[in-house]
């Protein structure tokens, strides 16, 4: 019995080679297809790589550009602000000025009202000249046209 | 001070001698001053038949020996065309015959180019023209050369003055002890005023000589004023309304060349014309003021405008004064 019973479990536990023969072909086409999906994928990665190379340092150059720009509006934000305490500190010069200038417009109109009541014109006293007549001083001669 | 006067080529000759000299020596030198002038009317007259100048033009182009004075004469008178660029040239005779300023005719009408010289001289010393010769006021300063050189030798160390009409040349000082004292020379209204323009001193040895449209002069038909100074480029009366330019130099007859040239310039140019050559020159413009060049100023003692001016200002207030003269 013991015989009988041993050969029966030999029986059924060994599998039919046609399906070891299945197994390793299936798994041998498994990994073939498992290699070239992933050849296929990494040559995508690459090209989307590539593709996407020129965009990321255009992104570099504009974030760059941002930082610039934001240097410069520092810049310009600090120049606004010397402009602005300037002007502030000539206002008072300005206003002083303009207080100068309307003594200076006073005193002008003032100078015009009295310039407006001299008269036009003075005749003055006769005066004997000290010297005679202003003429012509003596001379040797006198050039004139003579007629060549 | 001596003066000895006669006549000598259409004008009165006057010699005016400075103090140091006795009449006998005096009256040597204004026989050498005539005998000067008489040389130069023998040889450059348009005025007489027999000159060398008059015979020469009625060659028509001719070749001809002449006198070592008219071939003289006539170089410098070519070199005073080129020197103005055609303003001076003696060639005007048949213009002048045209206005109505004849004097004995030269009988030859020619008009040469302006680019053809005065003269020319052949290989055996004779003499051409290209064209009639008027030597007048060059004639004239070239004779006072002359009579200074001359009288000179007569009147060693005295200073004298010779006036031709109103072309005049001086040497020396009037009074030679007087190491300040200049000979003063009055500038002709050219209006006929009694009163001179102005008065200036001139450097030691200098000329000074004055063209004019004083004399000489007509209104013609249409009321267009006709003078004797003609514009050799034109042949027409020139000077675009100057009436009278007077010029100090050191030689009369050049001189007597720049009077021309600045009074054929017109009231335009002649201010920057005068000063570019540095000349000492007075000018009357047509409406009677006076201008002068900043070296004229310099010898300027007395301007007649400008007293004029004081004595105005004098009397009233506030009224534009007319101008005093001008450096121009």
């Amino acid at each position: 019995m013991t015989g009988a019973g041993t050969m029966t479990d030999r029986q059924q536990t060994r599998l039919p080679a046609h399906v070891f023969v299945m197994l390793s072909a299936s798994t041998a086409v498994y990994a073939l297809v498992l290699a070239g999906v992933a050849g296929v994928q990494s040559r995508d990665d690459a090209a989307l790589a590539a593709a996407r190379d020129p965009v990321a340092r255009a992104i570099e150059q504009v974030a760059a550009g941002h930082d610039d720009l934001g240097d410069r509006l520092d810049r310009v934000r600090a120049g606004y602000a010397a402009a602005a305490q300037a002007y502030d500190a000539a206002g008072g010069a300005i206003t002083t000025l303009q207080g100068h200038l309307d003594a200076l417009a006073a005193a002008v109109a003032q100078i015009d009202g009295v310039s407006r009541s001299l008269p036009t014109s003075i005749r003055l006293p006769a005066v004997r000249g000290s010297v005679s007549g202003g003429g012509a001083p003596t001379t040797h001669a006198t050039t004139r046209a003579s007629g060549g | 001070m001596q003066r000895r006067e006669g006549r000598a080529l259409g004008s009165t000759l006057r010699l005016l001698v400075g103090l140091g000299d006795d009449a006998r020596t005096v009256d040597e030198a204004w026989l050498e001053v005539v005998r000067a002038f008489d040389d130069v009317d023998r040889a450059m007259s348009r005025y007489r038949a027999d000159s060398e100048l008059t015979r020469l033009n009625r060659r028509r182009g001719g070749a001809a020996r002449v006198s070592r004075l008219l071939t003289a004469a006539l170089a410098t008178a070519e070199r005073a065309r080129r020197l103005t660029a055609g303003r001076f040239d003696p060639r005007v005779v048949v213009d002048l015959e045209r206005l109505g300023f004849a004097a004995e005719p030269q009988a030859w009408t020619r008009r040469p180019t302006a680019d053809e010289p005065v003269l020319c001289r052949a290989a055996d010393g004779r003499i051409a023209l290209s064209g009639p010769v008027d030597l007048g006021g060059l004639g004239k300063g070239i004779a006072l050369r002359r009579a200074c050189r001359a009288a000179a030798v007569s009147l060693p160390g005295t200073g004298f003055l010779i006036d031709a009409g109103g072309d005049i040349v001086t040497l020396g000082r009037p009074d030679p002890a007087n190491a300040v004292s200049r000979w003063s020379i009055a500038i002709e209204d050219p209006s006929g005023g009694a009163e001179p323009m102005a008065t200036c001193e001139l450097p030691e040895g200098w000329a000074v000589a004055t063209s004019s449209t004083r004399i000489a002069r007509r209104l013609d038909d249409d009321g267009t004023m006709v003078h004797h100074l003609i514009d050799p480029r034109t042949g027409e009366p020139g000077g675009g309304g100057l009436v009278a330019v007077t010029v100090a130099f050191p030689d009369p007859a050049w001189a007597e060349v720049w009077t021309k040239d600045l009074f054929l310039e017109g009231p335009s140019g002649i201010g920057a014309r005068a000063r570019g050559r540095g000349l000492a020159a007075w000018w009357v413009g047509a409406d009677g003021s006076l201008s002068m060049t900043p070296a004229a100023r310099q010898l300027t003692v007395w301007v007649r405008s400008e007293v004029e001016v004081s004595a105005r200002a004098a009397s009233v207030v506030r009224r534009p004064p007319s101008p005093s003269a001008a450096i121009g």
